[in-house]
């Protein structure tokens, strides 16, 4: 296998993406559910990061906002210098062919069954072949970057849990796109199989500058990408950084405390907030004056 | 891709190859639809021509050409030792016909669909022969036809080769004592006029003193008078009574070319060919038959009206047929789609292009039709072609019609739509959607549209079938479809409510009463069915199978039930018994005399009318009709018996060898006039009738005499007959003062008792002019005729002998006062009794006594066409008296054969095919139903598997396994048996299926419940075989999964 290399290292050919204000509202006999409730975020080039936070908390919903699979309900999505939600259905359909690889959570949601490697890497990269001025990896190539030499004739069944993962992750990047998303690749996997399946992504971006986004619930993926996004009631709530956590302004102003910090200040918490020489302080206050920080 | 589709169908061989076969059935069908017709019209053609009279499948040209052969060699039989003989070696014929007339009809007849054959005959007498030969008159025919040694039996010698030689019938030959190489003396004939007959005293055949001495060189019989060889002409017709029962003398042409002979008739016959006749050809052969007087056109009727019936009853189930299965195939490869959701997400998420996302999502479906439609077409005929064959006699060749091919071509445009159709809704679907379980609830209604128009369709169908007056056609022939669609389609949407609530009621009361297990298990099993995507549908498309099964079963049962009744009543008899001509009273003699119990046989006659306006009549023997006849059910024989067998007035009989008549004759002096007075009478003993002539009668009073050797024992007196010879209008008077029969010669005469003139009746017949008058009078019978020049056949006063007039038992309709009677005179009846239905004249006609007919007639030598009923345990016995007795059985009809004949007619072959349509109707379900279950199986087995993970018993689970599965027949049988009867009842009386349904009881109310029963039972059986073993493959899963989790 292809030992990682640093982003820095190497020519930038992902794809920028950005988000602004984007809701997404699911339609329901029961009621609507705010999915995404205004999520800003920004992805440089290249870059890979991890959408972490608990279930139901909009991380997959945004990756299918990205992904095109769904449109947003307001806010505006880029990929690139497409805006999502312009594009129609066949242009989206030709971007998920060419410049956007999509790994769905469970490997075999991602592939044919009864189909070899081989034949699933030869379909999703059928379109990008099929559009001019476009030079693909072979399919050997693909399986190298992913672990998986030689097993080209291999059907999903014959496959361990972590290399159905990367076997998943092959046909992700089989048409060589400038976007990789990848939802959940690591769950019910062992530790072994997590490292196996996180060693291959940095691969693929160390070697061909893919920006990537993985959803995981796994924050030890997060601190592995170097960029962990925590997506928080539909929100950005934070966001850590080679191991440090921030809080994140958001492009109306909210900024979403810890869940530790807001379990110790609950709604309705009254603060000033102070600034001074890039230091910011909250100092609890208010009518009530029952609160106190400890 | 081809990789990619091939690596498809080798992972899902089963699913494609289930899906090839259901779309290879429906194809199959496709093409048996036509073959099957074809086949069918091919037997049906052989069946009517095999069925159908002589004059059915011949028509004849025929000529009479007067000729001059040897009438003018005034020598006679003593003349010299060659006798009166003619010179052989005399030139042609002096023939002053039309000479062309053979080539031109010949020409006409030559077409390949017919078999020609020539014949000419001519009349001869056989008077003078070898010594020891009967001195009675013989009048055969000498004939000469095509070939016809091939169609006799050639009881000794051989057949004529040479001149003068001939062949003699058994019959004749041992009448005139004629063995091989004997020498016949022929002698020209000529028949003689009436007026002839009565001026100078000669018979009807009169001998020409010019004759040629011919060889016998063998003797024959016929095996078969009705063989469509011998044509229409009546050779062995004895119909007229005036020459003897013998048959032709045959011989070669060139002998007939020098018999003395005056007239010379030549006939060009022309036979169908059966193997020939095929559809194609009917318009022509009928194009070519039309300038002749025969009844070919009638028998093509008939096979048009078999196409016809055919063509209506056929798409009756063979449409929904293949509706079914394009719609079977639309569920299984939606199905399918369905269960393929995640892959058509994974096609999709790829961002391939449009064409390979369609081509990826259908191919699977579209290879499995392209494969199945050559298996289909080639399997499909020669099934059909097979099963005819198998269940239809028919020795000609069926041709498929060019036809087909477009059917079939539009048929597989329809299952790709199908297929294509079924998956519209994955394609269009998002991602997202296609990767969720839960099922979509918008789809229950968006069949609504498509039910709607099932509903919307049935409803016009019913309505312009039942506004129609002719047979079904179009949409109105699968009106009883629809309306089981129909059903199915409003009592389907039920089954969810319905089950639900039996679900949960079930689940509900577990824990609150004992055997909560079971009850979970029910409650759990009607909840699937309830809310399984596709059971809805399941549900209608096998109560549509199993519905349509029931109709045609029940519509199979009665038209076999209407068809047996029918036969019954058109057929008279159990068998029945064609004898040849005979008169009335030498029927009931012979009858009586082979069957003295009267219990086994019964004369029978057809009595002629006057037109095809009037009701049939048919003459029976009274007196063992009860015994003998098939009586309809609905009245009462015993009754109708009686009513025909009315007293009336003894039959005047004489004794005597001679008798004297005692008459006063009136007419004018002014006019030329001759009169010719004789009584007739009819022997006792079953002689011929004896005609007393008087002779000529002069004026005024006088006494008359006339021998009558034949009454020594004794005659019945038939009636006395007037003529007039004059062309003047004139008014005759007859006074009858006395008639005396003298028992022996020089014997005083015994007065025979005339009585009034009330027990007397005139029988004359001239339309338009007054008619003649009976008066009793102090001195005798005086009858006066006026306009005697209108009356110059004669005027006949017969003694009422019976009941008079003749009381007829009739159908409600027939209304008619008088009969034709036998000998074309008109004989009064009155009505006895009515019913709805008599023997042989079904719904209109009129049944008499044969007997009393018998007295009634004035000419009781006239013959007809009788027949001898026998019961249906008549001994074989029984035949060998009638045949002693001198009546030649000709042919013979039997209940079988009839039934046989109508199973065979357009009507029956249309609903053996509607009936097995819808056992392929039942095993297409079968297929879906299998497929089905296939398909849903490992969805099933993981819900299964969860419950069991929750604690749910095994036994439970199994239990919900069988309650889903049961409950969905159950539904099904309950839907079907609703539909189907609802379908007979509002369509069943429109079907051309039925011979005559009024005849045999069959109304639209009257619905055959218990055979749609066993229709319906019987389908739900076979499917319950697929869903017994569908819940015990998914039982089975479940317990090895089971086992391997443990």
């Amino acid at each position: 296998m292809t030992s990682p290399v640093r982003q820095t290292e190497r020519a930038v050919t992902g794809l920028a993406v950005g988000c602004r204000r984007v809701v997404h509202i699911y339609r329901g006999e029961g009621g609507d559910v705010v999915a995404l409730a205004g999520v800003d975020l920004s992805i440089a080039p290249g870059e890979m990061l991890a959408l972490v936070g608990p279930s139901g908390s909009g991380k997959s919903t945004l990756v299918a906002l990205l992904a095109g699979l769904m449109r947003p309900s307001a806010g505006r999505v880029m990929v690139g210098t497409y805006d999502m939600a312009k594009l129609t259905d066949r242009e989206i359909a030709r971007l998920r062919g060419t410049e956007i690889g999509v790994v769905l959570q469970g490997a075999s949601r991602n592939l044919l069954q009864y189909a070899n490697l081989y034949r699933n890497i030869w379909l999703a990269r059928r379109r990008a072949a099929r559009s001019g001025g476009v030079t693909l990896d072979d399919p050997d190539r693909i399986l190298d970057l992913v672990g998986l030499a030689g097993r080209g004739r291999a059907h999903l069944a014959d496959l361990a849990p972590d290399a159905k993962q990367r076997a998943a992750l092959a046909v992700g990047i089989a048409a060589g796109p400038g976007l990789l998303l990848v939802d959940e690749p690591t769950s019910q996997l062992d530790s072994a199989g997590r490292d196996e399946v996180l060693t291959a992504i940095e691969t693929v971006n160390a070697e061909r500058g893919t920006t990537i986004v993985v959803v995981t619930h796994d924050q030890n993926v997060g601190v592995r990408l170097g960029r962990a996004v925590t997506i928080r009631d539909g929100r950005v709530g934070a966001e850590g950084r080679d191991g440090r956590d921030f809080a994140v302004v958001a492009s109306d102003g909210t900024v979403q405390l810890p869940p530790d910090v807001l379990a110790t200040y609950p709604p309705g918490t009254m603060f000033t907030v102070d600034h001074d020489s890039g230091t910011i302080s909250l100092e609890v206050g208010g009518s009530h004056g029952t609160l106190s920080s400890d | 891709m081809i990789g990619i589709l091939w690596s498809m169908i080798r992972g899902r061989w089963a699913r494609a190859i289930a899906v090839c076969a259901l779309a290879s059935a429906t194809i199959a069908i496709v093409a048996a639809w036509p073959a099957y017709l074809a086949r069918a019209d091919a037997s049906m053609i052989a069946t009517e021509i095999a069925h159908a009279s002589t004059s059915e499948v011949t028509t004849s040209a025929r000529q009479v050409i007067s000729v001059n052969v040897g009438i003018a060699a005034p020598s006679g039989p003593d003349a010299s030792g060659d006798g009166g003989s003619s010179d052989t070696s005399s030139p042609p014929p002096d023939t002053t016909a039309d000479t062309d007339f053979v080539p031109t009809e010949t020409t006409r007849l030559t077409a390949p669909w017919f078999t020609t054959i020539y014949a000419t005959d001519i009349d001869v007498d056989t008077a003078s022969v070898a010594p020891g030969a009967s001195e009675q008159a013989t009048i055969p025919l000498v004939l000469f036809r095509q070939n016809y040694c091939a169609h006799v039996v050639i009881t000794s010698g051989r057949c004529p080769v040479a001149l003068r030689e001939v062949l003699l019938d058994d019959d004749l030959a041992m009448r005139l004592h004629a063995s091989i190489g004997a020498a016949l003396n022929l002698y020209g004939v000529k028949q003689t006029s009436l007026a002839e007959q009565r001026s100078k005293g000669v018979g009807l055949w009169q001998a020409l003193p010019a004759y040629v001495a011919v060889t016998v060189v063998g003797t024959y019989r016929v095996p078969d008078r009705d063989d469509a060889y011998w044509g229409t002409e009546a050779y062995f017709s004895t119909a007229s009574g005036d020459r003897g029962d013998v048959l032709p003398i045959l011989t070669q042409p060139g002998t007939i070319d020098v018999l003395p002979h005056s007239e010379r008739r030549e006939n060009v016959d022309a036979e169908l060919r059966t193997s020939a006749v095929t559809v194609a050809a009917l318009p022509a052969i009928r194009s070519q038959v039309h300038p002749f007087n025969t009844s070919i056109p009638a028998m093509l009727d008939r096979v048009d009206a078999d196409r016809s019936a055919l063509r209506v009853v056929v798409p009756l189930v063979a449409v929904p047929l293949l509706l079914l299965g394009c719609f079977v195939l639309f569920l299984a490869a939606g199905q399918a789609a369905d269960v393929r959701r995640p892959e058509l997400a994974v096609i999709k998420l790829r961002g391939l292009a449009a064409w390979d996302r369609w081509w990826l999502a259908v191919a699977e479906s579209v290879l499995a039709v392209a494969i199945a439609v050559p298996v289909g077409l080639a399997v499909g005929g020669p099934l059909a072609r097979g099963v005819a064959a198998i269940t239809l006699p028919s020795p000609a060749p069926a041709t498929t019609t060019g036809a087909s091919a477009h059917g079939e071509l539009a048929w597989v445009a329809v299952l790709l739509l199908a297929v294509l159709g079924a998956h519209l809704r994955p394609l269009v679907a998002r991602v997202p959607d296609l990767l969720r379980h839960v099922p979509d609830r918008a789809r229950q209604w968006r069949s609504v549209p498509l039910q709607a128009a099932i509903i919307v369709l049935a409803v016009a169908a019913v309505a312009q079938l039942r506004a129609q007056t002719g047979p079904p056609a179009g949409l109105t022939s699968v009106a009883p479809a629809l309306v089981v669609a129909a059903v199915a389609v409003v009592l389907g949407r039920l089954v969810p409510p319905i089950t639900t609530r039996v679900g949960l009621r079930a689940i509900g009361s577990v824990g609150r009463r004992a055997g909560s297990a079971r009850r979970l298990g029910t409650g759990l099993g009607a909840i699937v069915l309830a809310r399984r995507p596709g059971a809805q549908r399941l549900v209608m498309v096998e109560a549509v199978a199993i519905g349509m099964l029931g109709f045609a079963f029940a519509a199979s049962v009665a038209a076999s039930q209407d068809r047996a009744t029918v036969v019954a009543l058109d057929l008279g008899a159990h068998r029945v018994l064609s004898v040849g001509s005979t008169s009335p009273t030498q029927l009931l003699r012979a009858v009586g005399a082979a069957d003295p119990s009267g219990r086994y046989a019964m004369a029978a006659m057809a009595v002629p009318t006057a037109s095809s306006f009037n009701p049939p009549v048919l003459a029976v023997d009274s007196t063992r009709l009860a015994a003998v006849a098939n009586w309809p059910a609905g009245s009462d024989v015993a009754v109708a018996a009686a009513a025909l067998a009315a007293p009336g007035p003894a039959p005047i009989t004489v004794t005597a060898t001679s008798v004297e008549i005692d008459a006063t004759m009136d007419w004018s002096t002014s006019t030329l006039m001759q009169v010719v007075l004789s009584a007739v009478f009819l022997p006792n003993d079953g002689g011929l009738e004896v005609d007393a002539d008087f002779g000529l009668t002069s004026l005024g009073r006088h006494t008359y005499e006339a021998q009558v050797p034949s009454c020594a024992a004794g005659c019945r007196l038939v009636g006395l007959l007037v003529v007039p010879d004059t062309d003047f209008s004139a008014t005759v008077g007859a006074t009858i003062h006395s008639l005396r029969a003298a028992p022996a010669v020089g014997a005083r005469g015994v007065d025979v008792p005339l009585g009034s003139s009330a027990a007397w009746r005139v029988v004359a017949s001239a339309p338009g002019y007054a008619t003649p008058v009976l008066s009793s009078g102090p001195d005798g019978l005086a009858l006066s005729v006026p306009a005697a020049d209108h009356y110059q056949d004669g005027v006949i006063v017969a003694p009422i002998a019976g009941p008079y007039p003749l009381p007829v038992v009739a159908t409600s309709d027939a209304t008619a006062n008088a009969i034709a009677g036998v000998d074309g005179s008109t004989v009064q009846v009155r009505v006895a009794d009515t019913t709805a239905v008599l023997p042989r004249v079904a719904r209109r006609g009129e049944l008499v006594d044969l007997n009393d007919l018998a007295l009634a007639m004035v000419r009781p030598n006239t013959v007809l066409p009788a027949e001898v009923w026998l019961a249906p345990n008549a001994p074989d016995s029984v035949v060998d008296a009638l045949q002693a007795q001198g009546l030649r059985v000709s042919s013979e009809r039997t209940l079988a054969d009839q039934r046989a004949y109508l199973s065979r007619q357009g009507p029956a072959v249309g609903i053996a095919f509607a009936l097995t349509a819808a056992i392929a109707l039942v095993l297409l379900a079968m297929a879906c139903l299998a497929l089905l279950l296939l398909v849903d199986r490992s969805e099933r087995i993981t819900e299964l598997q969860a419950l069991r993970t929750q604690g749910i018993a095994a036994s439970t689970a199994r239990r919900s396994l069988i309650v889903a599965h049961a409950g969905l027949l159950c539904a099904a049988a309950i839907i079907a048996l609703l539909g189907g009867a609802l379908a007979w009842l509002l369509t069943a009386d429109r079907l051309p299926v039925f011979v005559d349904p009024k005849a045999s009881g069959l109304t639209a109310t009257n619905i055959p419940i218990g055979a749609m029963a066993i229709g319906v039972g019987a389908g739900a059986a076979v499917l319950a075989v697929i869903a017994v073993s569908g819940a015990l493959a998914i039982a089975r899963r479940l317990r090895a999964s089971g086992r391997m989790s443990r």
